[in-house]
């Protein structure tokens, strides 16, 4: 909103050479910042790598050689070595991408829906409504994040279906509750109140005014959050509640391996490793995004 | 002539506090109104920062629940409405915000803003829809190619053209302009006035013009309504208020305006102290801590409007 008026009468004085302005969009500010760009390269070779799994020339991830168990790294054939079962790790590595990409993703769509609706009905209607939901938002909150999913878990089955259902649960109540802290700025702003004198019905101003008014701090939290649905799905495949053998996924990898710690220490580094990359990408683009889309919150954080 | 608007007994009180404390106390926003706006004049409505003008006119638009009064829209009950009913009215009432900053959604274009209106209204076509916003456009004195752009891409008296245009998008009768030039530059300012006067002139318009500053009311207004602390404490002829103001506190105000005449001093002179809290109305009238004739009564006793020459004030020593 600045108009830069001060400086103008002497960007005019013709003695000045004349700069040429910098463009400062959001997406010119993102493609500057290296470590979210980074994050994005990472996210897309891995996604690339996922979809196009069944079509690479890699080793079927399940193709047990026990004659080549536990082979270091660097060996022939096996680039990342094998895993006590004479598995390929690399090829185990991008099928499991898959697994951690597709609940991950498919956990944060969910989430994201239930939790904007909710977040949306509470921060626009305000009083019993938002009283109401947001104590059933606390009442999740209350359990550890990482319990409630086991939980949910055991009492749902072991299964990337059902730990896909506890991840999303578990984090309703992170996009629940931001998503209603920007419905509240949002909803005192004006143009709202022009819109409801006008006679605009509340869905007309959910979805036409406050809806596109806040994606930008939605995009933001969603990859923020997808990068933790990385690691609790993992987390969950690491004790046994996730994916099921054999499928591969790099969860299931590390509790595989850990047997082995000493003798192959690869094999539990290499899926370690997958899983840091991938949830540190999403964490750099995420903060990327959010400093790219609103210049003030870095201002402050840094 | 039966009235466009008749306001009776309006109040709007906030509970202040938790619900479960014990100190629960009011905000007394506005605090008993009652005003009559006849069809096609102008009503100015001044008063202080804080002494609920902002309040009176979402009440009256319905954009807040009144807590006591009625309002009277051509003679219909407004409180008493249904939503479906109160989507009609609406359509013959519009308000015309302060700040053009926050009025315009900053992800829609112009063009949007302006027929969005018509769009929850049903009106027209889409075509008929896009003529009738560049005829707007042009109407506020903006170039019908501004439909595609953001607000952004305008300034503050632009802006508030935009804002202009897209109150006037369904041809209503009421216009309630909520201090629509406090946020713009002087020379601004008086353009938009000019076209607010222009308007109202061409189309007929009744107006409920709000501002804090007495002689920019004064400037638009044919009846002018000074309110203190939630309620009106003299409304009169735009003109005899301005140069003959009865109340001490309208008096006090004027006084404020600065003139360029040193030889013209004031018989009071301008408040220095500031507006008491509406969460503690003084007692009698609530003037009398701030006012320069207050008497023992004044403590005691609150003055009712009555009528004193051509105006009516709400003062004991009058």
């Amino acid at each position: 909103m600045s108009e830069g008026s001060s400086s103008a009468p002497l960007l005019a004085n013709p003695s000045f050479p004349s700069r040429r302005p910098v463009a400062d969009t959001p997406f010119t500010r993102l493609a500057r910042n290296r470590l979210a760009m980074f994050g994005l390269v990472v996210i897309l070779l891995v996604t690339l790598l996922a979809l196009l799994a069944p079509v690479l020339l890699i080793t079927d991830p399940n193709e047990i050689n026990t004659a080549a168990r536990l082979k270091p790294p660097g060996t022939p054939g096996n680039l990342f070595g094998t895993d006590q079962l004479g598995r390929d790790i690399l090829s185990r590595l991008i099928w499991g991408a898959r697994v951690s990409l597709l609940v991950a993703v498919v956990a944060a769509t969910i989430a994201l829906t239930i939790g904007t609706l909710i977040g949306v009905i509470a921060g626009y209607f305000g009083g019993l409504v938002d009283n109401i939901f947001m104590r059933l938002i606390d009442v999740l909150l209350a359990f550890p994040y990482v319990l409630l999913a086991i939980a949910l878990v055991s009492a749902l089955g072991p299964g990337l279906v059902n730990a896909m259902i506890a991840i999303a649960i578990v984090n309703i109540s992170f996009y629940a509750r931001n998503v209603r802290s920007a419905v509240l700025s949002i909803k005192s702003m004006e143009y709202i109140e022009a819109a409801r004198a006008s006679g605009a019905s509340h869905a007309r101003i959910i979805f036409l005014d406050i809806l596109p008014n806040i994606i930008a701090p939605i995009l933001v939290l969603v990859s923020l959050n997808i990068g933790w649905m990385v690691t609790e799905t993992a987390g969950l495949s690491f004790v046994g509640l996730g994916a099921q053998p054999p499928t591969s996924d790099w969860g299931s990898m590390l509790a595989d391996g850990r047997r082995f710690i000493l003798v192959a220490p690869h094999a539990i580094i290499m899926p370690g490793i997958a899983i840091v990359l991938l949830v540190f990408a999403f964490n750099s683009l995420g903060d990327g995004l959010r400093d790219a889309l609103d210049p003030r919150l870095r201002k402050g954080g840094r | 002539m039966n009235p466009l608007l008749e306001v009776q007994g309006l109040i709007k009180y906030y509970p202040v506090g938790s619900r479960f404390s014990a100190q629960r106390r009011t905000l007394r926003a506005v605090d008993g109104i009652d005003l009559t706006v006849q069809p096609g004049e102008t009503l100015g409505l001044v008063g202080e920062s804080g002494c609920g003008k902002s309040t009176t006119v979402r009440l009256i638009m319905r954009l807040l629940e009144p807590t006591a009064g009625r309002i009277l829209f051509d003679g219909q009950d407004m409180s008493s409405m249904s939503s479906a009913q109160l989507k009609v009215v609406r359509r013959r009432m519009q308000i015309v915000f302060q700040d053009p900053f926050a009025s315009l959604n900053p992800r829609k274009t112009a063009g949007r803003i302006i027929a969005d209106p018509l769009a929850i209204h049903r009106i027209g076509s889409a075509a008929e829809r896009r003529s009738r916003v560049q005829d707007l456009l042009e109407r506020v004195g903006l170039d019908r190619t501004h439909a595609e752009r953001y607000p952004h891409e305008f300034s503050g008296g632009q802006r508030q053209r935009i804002s202009i245009a897209r109150a006037l998008a369904c041809s209503p009768q009421l216009i309630v302009a909520d201090e629509p030039v406090s946020a713009l530059d002087v020379s601004i300012q008086a353009q938009v006035l000019n076209l607010l006067q222009e308007l109202q002139r061409d189309l007929a318009l009744t107006m409920i013009f709000i501002s804090h500053d007495l002689s920019v009311v004064q400037y638009v207004s044919d009846r002018i309504a000074v309110m203190y602390l939630g309620k009106i404490v003299e409304l009169g002829p735009s003109q005899a208020i301005y140069y003959h103001p009865q109340h001490p506190y309208t008096r006090s105000l004027l006084s404020a305006i600065p003139l360029p005449d040193p030889t013209r001093r004031e018989a009071i002179p301008p408040l220095e102290s500031e507006l008491p809290s509406p969460m503690n109305v003084p007692s009698g009238c609530r003037f009398h801590p701030r006012c320069p004739l207050a008497t023992e009564r004044c403590r005691h006793e609150s003055p009712e409007l009555r009528p004193v020459g051509t105006t009516l004030v709400a003062c004991h020593n009058v």
